[in-house]
């Protein structure tokens, strides 16, 4: 098996694993807002939330940058998406931190708490989705 | 008035027998990376584009132009 093919394999398991963790992250967020949420929830959707950004920035070609597979894993097709979807992660939460502005107006019972867990998920959820879209159809 | 950088990779990649894979390999990038170039969603470097067309032995203006 060639460094192409194994990068390829790597890729395709990143996306899907972007994918479940952006779901997981949307998840555990949803039970710490229901009211159901206790200082362990808030802790593994704030560690989740850490997970998922660390995940968007390219640590393992600063960690191991003459190794051929992750020179692959981070070539200038995934770096070009990784730009993307960092552009759709950001304007996702605009977005979210509008609405949030525009609805305070009609209920100031919002919490800044609240307004910083919406913005964060929005923003980082939607980069890791775009990410994994665009890199699952640019393997198609 | 819309530019696009049109490439004609997929007919000398086939001319010289070679897969996705198997060009990816030749210049060091990913085979998703080919794919879409080869099919225009992606606009290669300059680097790349010269890579690709010493790769297939093609001169570079002859394997990327610009379409209006």
């Amino acid at each position: 098996m060639t460094a192409v093919d194994i990068a390829e394999r790597k890729a395709r398991f990143r996306a899907f694993g972007f994918l479940f963790l952006a779901g997981l992250t949307c998840a555990v967020m949803i039970i710490v807002r229901s009211g159901r949420g206790t200082d362990f929830t808030q802790g593994l959707w704030l560690g989740l939330l850490l997970g998922c950004a660390l995940n968007l920035l390219p640590i393992k070609r600063w960690l191991r940058p003459n190794s051929d597979v992750v020179r692959l894993l981070d070539d200038e097709g995934a770096r070009a998406n990784r730009q993307l979807s960092c552009t759709v992660g950001f304007w996702a939460a605009v977005v979210v931190a509008l609405a949030f502005q525009l609805v305070s107006h009609f209920n100031a019972a919002i919490g800044a708490e609240e307004v910083g867990q919406y913005v964060a998920t929005a923003g980082i959820v939607s980069a890791m989705v775009a990410f994994a879209i665009l890199e699952l159809r640019a393997a198609r | 008035m819309t530019e696009r950088l049109a490439n004609k990779i997929k007919s000398e990649r086939e001319k010289a027998s070679l897969t996705q894979a198997a060009l990816a390999e030749l210049v060091g990038v990913s085979r998703k990376t080919i794919n879409t170039v080869e099919n225009g969603v992606f606009t290669p470097s300059a680097t790349l584009a010269i890579k690709l067309a010493q790769a297939l032995s093609v001169p570079v203006e002859e394997l990327f132009w610009i379409e209006r």
